[in-house]
C-alpha cells in the first residue's frame, strides 16, 4: 500500500470531501439555456440555445421586463432605457430559464479572425501556445491542426475591453483559451491532470460549432455563433461566424438561397445559392423583418423555428 | 544450598486495584530475584523459603507496592493504586451535580471506542441530545445540543472558553487526548454555575500530572504525530507537556486545489502544585494553529484562463491561552479561581485584499462552595469576560466561495473597527436536602456592556432517589445569552439585546444488577431573540422551540466488555421553519470487548436523520458577470439522506514492565449513499449532486506509553 498517497487521500477528505460530477459544464451549451443576453440597437436580444442544435423546432416563449416592469413577449421587444433587463425563457417542453443583465445598448456586430496552428507536439500550456506562430485561414483548418479563433470589431480592430467566453455547441472537441479574446479549438478529446496532458484522442475531421460570448462589462454583451471546419475542405462560404457549404462568392456581400433540411447541428442548409445585389428575392417572413438581410442567428436563437424556414428563400450577407 | 537447608513454602495471593477492586492481570510480584506475573484473575504463586520476605508488586499503570509478608501464611491480597483516577463507565449520570441533564466521557474508554481516533471530543456527538453529523462534512465539528445552534452553547477547557475546539472546525480536537481527564456535557437545563448560553455547555478538564512518576508517550497515524510527557518536579509539583502536528504537507506541499497543504498543530504545557492538602495551583499554556492555502474559486468550474487568474487564498488561524487556577479549602469552604488570557488571531489573504480578525480576552471565574454538616451546600461565584475584537477587511469584491474562512471578504464588506466589551455573570445556587431529594435553587445574572442589557435568570433542579437503584430528575429555568461581538459591528445586528430561553427537562435513571443502567430524558425549550444569518450572510433575529426524548443504555461487565447505546428523538424549529440542526432520530451503539489480554475489539454504529438544508430551486443567469445565482426554495425544507456509519477497531497492546506499545487498526464503512457530506450544484444550478465521504477508510496508528 502506498501510504503517502493514502495519506493525501485522507487529507483531501479532511477539507474537500469527494467531488460531485455533473452532466453540464460551462464550456458546453448543453440543454435548453439562455447563453447570453443584452440590448442591441434598442432591442432586447438573447442567445437562447435549444439544446438540440443551431435551430429550434418551436420558438421559445420569451418574457421580458425592465426593473420588474413587463416589457413584452417575443423577439421584437424594445428596451426604453437604462435598468436591469430581465428575461424568462420557456422552452416548448416547459423548461423555464431566467436571466438578467444591465442595459448597455450597443451594436451587435463582432468579427471573427481564423487561423490554424500545429499543436500536435505541444504540451498545450498557454505560454507555449502563445509563442507558437499561427497561419491565417479563410475557413478550413488543415486536418490535425488546431483552429485559432479570435474575436474582434467588424473593421478588424481588436476588442478593447472585456473577455470572451467560449462554449461548444455539442460538447465535442477541446477549447483552450489563449487570452481574453482568443482561443484554440482542437478536434480532440484531451484529458488533463494537474495541468498536464494525460491523453489525446482525435475526433476526426468535420464541422464543429461554438458560441463566443463577449462580456464588455456592465451588460455590454455580444455574441457570435461560430463554425470551425476541421480538416473539412468544404467548399465553404462565410456568414458572420458561420461556415456554410457551397461554392459562391458575391462582391455585393449578399447571397440568396433556399433553406432545406440538413443533418447535424445546423439542421438547415441553404441551397440554390446565387449572388444578388439587393433583398428582392427575400420571401415574406412571419418571424423576422425582410428589409434587412436574414441572419442565421435568428434560427439558432429560436426567433425563426426550423419548420417555418424550410423551403423559404432568403438573402443573407456574407463576410 | 539455602533452599535445601531451609523449609520451602508457597506464597499465594491476588493483586487487585484499589478503588475498582478489579484484579490486576498484568502485574509482577518479586521476592529477591524471583519474579512471577499475575494471571487473568490477578493471582500469583511463588516458591520461597519460610520466613518474612520483602515483596515488591508493580504494574505499568499502578503505583508499585512494597510490603513485608510472612510465609507460610494465608493467601494475601495486594492492593495497587492506579496511576490515574479510577476509570469508570463511559457515560455516567449518577454523580451529584447541579446540572440535572449531564453526560460524562472519560478518557480511557474513549481510547477503546472505534471511530474516535483516540479523541474523546469526537465522541461528544455520540451522546444523546447532540446532533449527529457526518464525519468530515462542513458540520462535523458542530456541537449542536438539544435543538440549539452550536454558537448558542459554550465550550470550556479548565473553565476558560477556547476560540475553537477542532482543527479546521471538523478534524481532531486541539488538546492531546492523553492529557484530557474528563469531558462533561450539559445539553440543557444546566445549573446556575454556567451562563451566557441559551444552548448547552461542554466542560473539558485536563488531567492532573502525576507528581510521583515520569510518564510519556508518542503516537502517530496517517495524518499526524505527537507526543506527551508528565513528570514530577519535586514532591508536590508535577508537569505535563504535549505537542502534535500534521505532517502530510511534508510529502506534498500543494496540488491543483491547495496552494499550501493544510497544516495544523497544537501544544499544551501544564504545571500543578500542591501547597498542602487544601491548596492546589495549576498553570496551563495551550495553543493551536491551522493554516492552508487554496484557490479562491472552484477550479472545477473555471475555464483554463480563469484558473490562471484564480487568486490564491491563504487561511491562517492560531490561538494561545494562558490559564491559572487556584483551589483553596478552608474548613467547609472551597474557593476556586480561574483566570485566563486568550489571544486569537485569524486572517484570510488574497493577493489584493485581506481580512484580519484579532481577538484578545481575559476571563475570570471565581467560585465559592460552602458545605454544611448535613451535606447541604451553597455555591456562588462570578464570571467576568473582558474582550477586545479588532476586524479589518479591504475587499475588492465579493467572493462567496470564502464564506466559511473569510466572511468579510466573501461578502465584499469593507470593515475597520475595534470593539471592547465587558460581560459579567454572578450566580448563587444553594442546595438543600428534603429526605432523599436534593434541590438546587439557582439565580444567574448576566450583564453585558455592549448595550447595557441585563438578565436575572432563576433555575431549579431536583434529583430524588426513590429507590437505591432508581432516581428521577427534573429541572427548569431561564437562560440568557449576549450576541457574539462579530455580529455587533457596522454590518451586524441592529441592537445587542440578549437572547432568552426557557427550558425544562425531566429524567430517570435505573440500575439493574449493578451493571446495566437505563436512562430516559424528556426535554423542551423555547428560545427568543436569538440570531442567525440569512443565505446572503446578513445577521437576523429569530425565535424557535424544540422538544425531544432520549433513551440510553449502559452495560459493563468488569473490564472485559462494555456497551452503550442511545436513541434520541427530537424536533426543532426556528421562525416557523425547520431548524438547521433538527434531527428527528439519532441512534448510537458502541461495544468494546477484550477477549484476551492485550487485544480489544470495538464496534460503533451510528444512524441519524439527514440534516435539513435549503434547496436551490433555480439558477438565475447574471448576464453582466456570466455567472449564475442560486434561487433558493423554502428554508430547510429538504433533508440530506440519513447518515449511517460503522466503525470497527482492533487494538493490540503489548505491556512491558515499565512501558506499553500499542497499535490499532480502525476501519470505517459507510453503506452506499449513507455518507453524504453536503449538496453540490452544477455551475448553473440545474443539477444537484451529493458530495460523499469515502465509503471505506482504514486508519493505522501506533502509540507508546510509559
Amino acid at each position: 500500500m502506498d501510504l503517502s498517497r493514502l495519506g493525501v487521500a485522507v487529507g483531501v477528505v479532511l477539507l474537500a470531501g469527494c467531488d460531485a460530477s455533473f452532466t453540464v459544464s460551462r464550456q458546453e451549451l448543453g440543454p435548453f439555456r439562455i447563453a447570453g443576453l443584452g440590448v442591441h440597437d434598442g432591442m432586447a436580444e438573447a442567445a437562447v440555445w435549444s439544446g438540440e442544435g443551431l435551430f429550434h423546432e418551436e420558438a421559445p416563449v420569451l418574457s421580458w421586463s425592465l426593473d420588474g416592469e413587463p416589457l413584452g413577449l417575443g423577439f421584437e421587444v424594445e428596451v426604453p432605457g437604462a435598468g436591469t433587463l430581465e428575461l424568462e425563457a420557456t422552452s416548448p417542453d416547459g423548461d423555464v430559464r431566467r436571466a438578467e443583465v444591465s442595459v448597455a445598448d450597443l451594436p451587435a456586430e463582432l468579427a471573427l479572425m481564423r487561423a490554424e496552428v500545429d499543436l500536435r507536439q505541444s504540451t498545450l500550456g498557454r505560454e507555449e501556445r502563445v509563442a507558437m506562430e499561427a497561419t491565417t485561414v479563410d475557413d478550413m483548418v488543415a486536418s490535425g491542426l488546431a483552429a485559432r479563433l479570435e474575436l474582434g470589431e467588424p473593421e478588424g480592430a481588436e476588442l478593447e475591453d472585456g473577455l470572451v467566453r467560449w462554449m461548444r455547441a455539442d460538447g465535442a472537441g477541446t477549447l483552450l483559451e489563449l487570452d481574453e479574446r482568443s482561443a484554440d479549438f482542437l478536434a480532440e478529446d484531451i484529458v488533463f491532470e494537474d495541468g498536464e496532458v494525460v491523453s489525446r484522442e482525435s475526433l476526426g475531421d468535420g464541422l464543429y460549432s461554438l458560441l463566443a460570448l463577449h462580456l464588455g462589462g456592465e451588460g455590454a454583451n455580444r455574441w457570435l455563433w461560430i463554425d470551425a471546419a476541421m480538416g473539412d475542405e468544404g467548399p465553404w462560404w462565410r456568414h458572420e461566424g458561420r461556415l456554410l457549404p457551397g461554392e459562391v462568392s458575391a462582391e455585393s456581400g449578399l447571397i440568396a438561397g433556399t433553406f432545406v433540411e440538413a443533418e447535424g447541428l445546423a439542421g438547415l442548409v441553404l441551397e440554390d445559392l446565387e449572388p444578388v445585389e439587393d433583398l428582392d428575392e427575400m420571401e415574406p417572413l412571419a418571424c423576422a423583418p425582410v428589409d434587412t438581410p436574414f441572419r442565421l442567428a435568428w434560427i439558432a436563437e429560436g426567433r425563426c423555428p426550423r419548420p417555418d424556414m424550410l423551403g423559404t428563400r432568403v438573402v443573407v450577407s456574407t463576410w | 544450598m539455602v533452599m535445601a537447608a531451609a523449609q520451602a513454602a508457597t506464597l499465594d495471593g491476588q493483586v487487585r486495584e484499589r478503588g475498582s477492586g478489579d484484579p490486576v492481570d498484568i502485574a509482577w510480584v518479586r521476592v529477591a530475584d524471583v519474579e512471577v506475573r499475575t494471571d487473568r484473575e490477578g493471582r500469583f504463586s511463588l516458591e520461597v523459603v519460610e520466613g518474612t520476605h520483602r515483596v515488591v508488586v508493580a504494574s505499568a499503570v499502578h503505583a508499585p507496592q512494597e510490603l513485608e509478608i510472612a510465609v507460610p501464611g494465608l493467601p494475601v491480597t495486594v492492593w495497587l493504586v492506579p496511576d490515574a483516577a479510577p476509570l469508570e463507565i463511559v457515560v455516567e449520570a449518577r454523580r451529584a451535580s447541579p446540572h440535572v441533564s449531564r453526560q460524562v466521557l472519560d478518557r480511557e474508554r474513549v481510547l477503546e471506542t472505534p471511530g474516535t481516533h483516540a479523541d474523546p471530543l469526537r465522541l461528544i456527538q455520540a451522546l444523546p441530545g447532540v446532533t449527529l453529523t457526518p464525519e468530515y462534512s462542513p458540520a462535523s465539528g458542530d456541537i449542536a445540543l438539544r435543538g440549539s445552534a452550536p454558537a448558542e452553547s459554550r465550550i470550556y477547557v479548565d473553565d476558560v472558553e477556547l476560540p475553537y475546539l477542532y482543527h479546521f472546525q471538523e478534524y481532531a480536537s486541539v488538546i492531546h487526548t492523553r492529557l484530557l481527564d474528563e469531558v462533561a456535557v450539559y445539553p440543557s437545563t444546566f445549573g446556575a454555575g454556567y451562563g451566557d448560553s441559551t444552548g448547552g455547555v461542554v466542560a473539558v478538564s485536563t488531567q492532573r500530572p502525576d507528581p510521583a512518576k515520569l510518564h510519556g508517550g508518542a503516537n502517530v497515524n496517517f495524518i499526524m504525530g505527537g507526543g506527551y510527557a508528565t513528570a514530577p518536579l519535586g514532591e508536590a509539583t508535577g508537569a505535563a507537556v504535549s505537542g502534535r502536528r500534521s505532517y502530510l504537507d511534508l510529502a506534498e506541499d500543494s496540488n491543483d486545489q491547495y496552494t499550501l497543504w493544510p497544516v495544523f498543530w497544537d501544544y499544551l504545557g501544564q504545571v500543578d502544585h500542591e501547597a498542602g492538602a487544601d491548596q492546589r495551583y495549576r498553570l496551563i499554556a495551550l495553543g493551536a494553529g491551522d493554516s492552508y492555502g487554496r484557490y479562491a474559486g472552484d477550479t472545477e468550474l473555471l475555464d483554463p484562463l480563469e484558473q490562471e487568474d484564480n487568486p490564491a487564498f491563504t487561511y491562517r488561524r492560531a490561538f494561545h491561552a494562558l490559564i491559572g487556577q487556584a483551589h483553596n479549602r478552608t474548613g467547609e469552604v472551597d474557593l476556586r479561581t480561574s483566570v485566563g488570557a486568550v489571544r486569537d488571531r485569524g486572517s484570510g489573504t488574497l493577493p489584493a485584499s485581506s481580512e484580519l480578525r484579532d481577538e484578545d480576552y481575559l476571563v475570570l471565574r471565581h467560585q465559592l462552595l460552602a458545605w454544611s454538616a448535613d451535606r447541604d451546600w451553597l455555591s456562588a461565584g462570578l464570571d467576568a469576560r473582558l474582550s477586545r475584537l479588532q476586524r479589518r477587511a479591504d475587499p475588492t469584491g465579493s467572493i462567496p466561495e470564502l464564506t466559511r474562512e473569510a466572511p468579510m471578504l466573501a461578502r465584499g464588506l469593507a470593515v475597520d473597527e475595534r470593539q471592547v466589551r465587558l460581560g459579567l455573570g454572578p450566580w448563587v445556587e444553594p442546595r438543600v436536602h428534603l429526605g432523599r431529594t436534593r434541590i438546587h435553587l439557582g439565580l444567574r445574572g448576566l450583564i453585558d456592556s455592549a448595550e447595557g442589557d441585563w438578565a436575572l435568570d432563576p433555575r431549579v433542579g431536583l434529583q430524588s432517589e426513590l429507590a437505591p437503584d432508581f432516581r428521577v430528575r427534573a429541572a427548569a429555568g431561564r437562560y440568557s445569552q449576549s450576541p457574539p461581538t462579530d455580529l455587533l459591528g457596522a454590518d451586524g445586528l441592529a441592537d445587542a439585546s440578549l437572547a432568552r430561553s426557557e427550558q425544562a427537562a425531566v429524567g430517570m435513571d435505573l440500575a439493574v444488577a449493578g451493571r446495566w443502567e437505563l436512562g430516559l430524558d424528556l426535554w423542551g425549550k423555547r428560545i427568543t431573540n436569538t440570531w442567525s444569518r440569512t443565505s446572503a450572510g446578513d445577521p437576523v433575529r429569530v425565535d424557535g422551540q424544540a422538544v425531544g426524548l432520549e433513551l440510553q443504555s449502559r452495560y459493563r461487565l468488569r473490564d472485559r466488555f462494555f456497551s452503550w447505546a442511545s436513541l434520541s428523538l427530537g424536533r426543532a424549529r426556528r421562525d416557523g421553519s425547520v431548524f438547521a440542526y433538527d434531527q428527528p432520530v439519532a441512534v448510537n451503539i458502541v461495544g468494546s470487548w477484550e477477549p484476551v489480554d492485550g487485544w480489544t475489539l470495538g464496534v460503533r454504529y451510528r444512524w441519524g436523520s439527514g440534516l435539513p438544508y435549503t434547496p436551490v430551486v433555480d439558477g438565475l443567469y447574471l448576464g453582466d458577470e456570466d455567472r449564475y445565482e442560486a434561487v433558493l426554495g423554502e428554508d430547510y425544507s429538504v433533508r440530506l439522506p440519513p447518515y449511517q456509519k460503522l466503525d470497527l477497531q482492533i487494538d493490540r497492546t503489548w505491556t512491558f514492565r515499565s512501558w506499553r506499545l500499542g497499535a490499532y487498526l480502525a476501519l470505517w464503512w459507510v453503506p452506499p449513499s449513507g455518507n453524504v457530506l453536503y449538496p453540490a450544484f452544477s455551475f448553473d444550478y440545474s443539477e444537484e449532486a451529493y458530495v460523499e465521504g469515502p465509503p471505506l477508510l482504514p486508519l493505522l496508528g501506533v502509540h507508546i506509553d510509559f
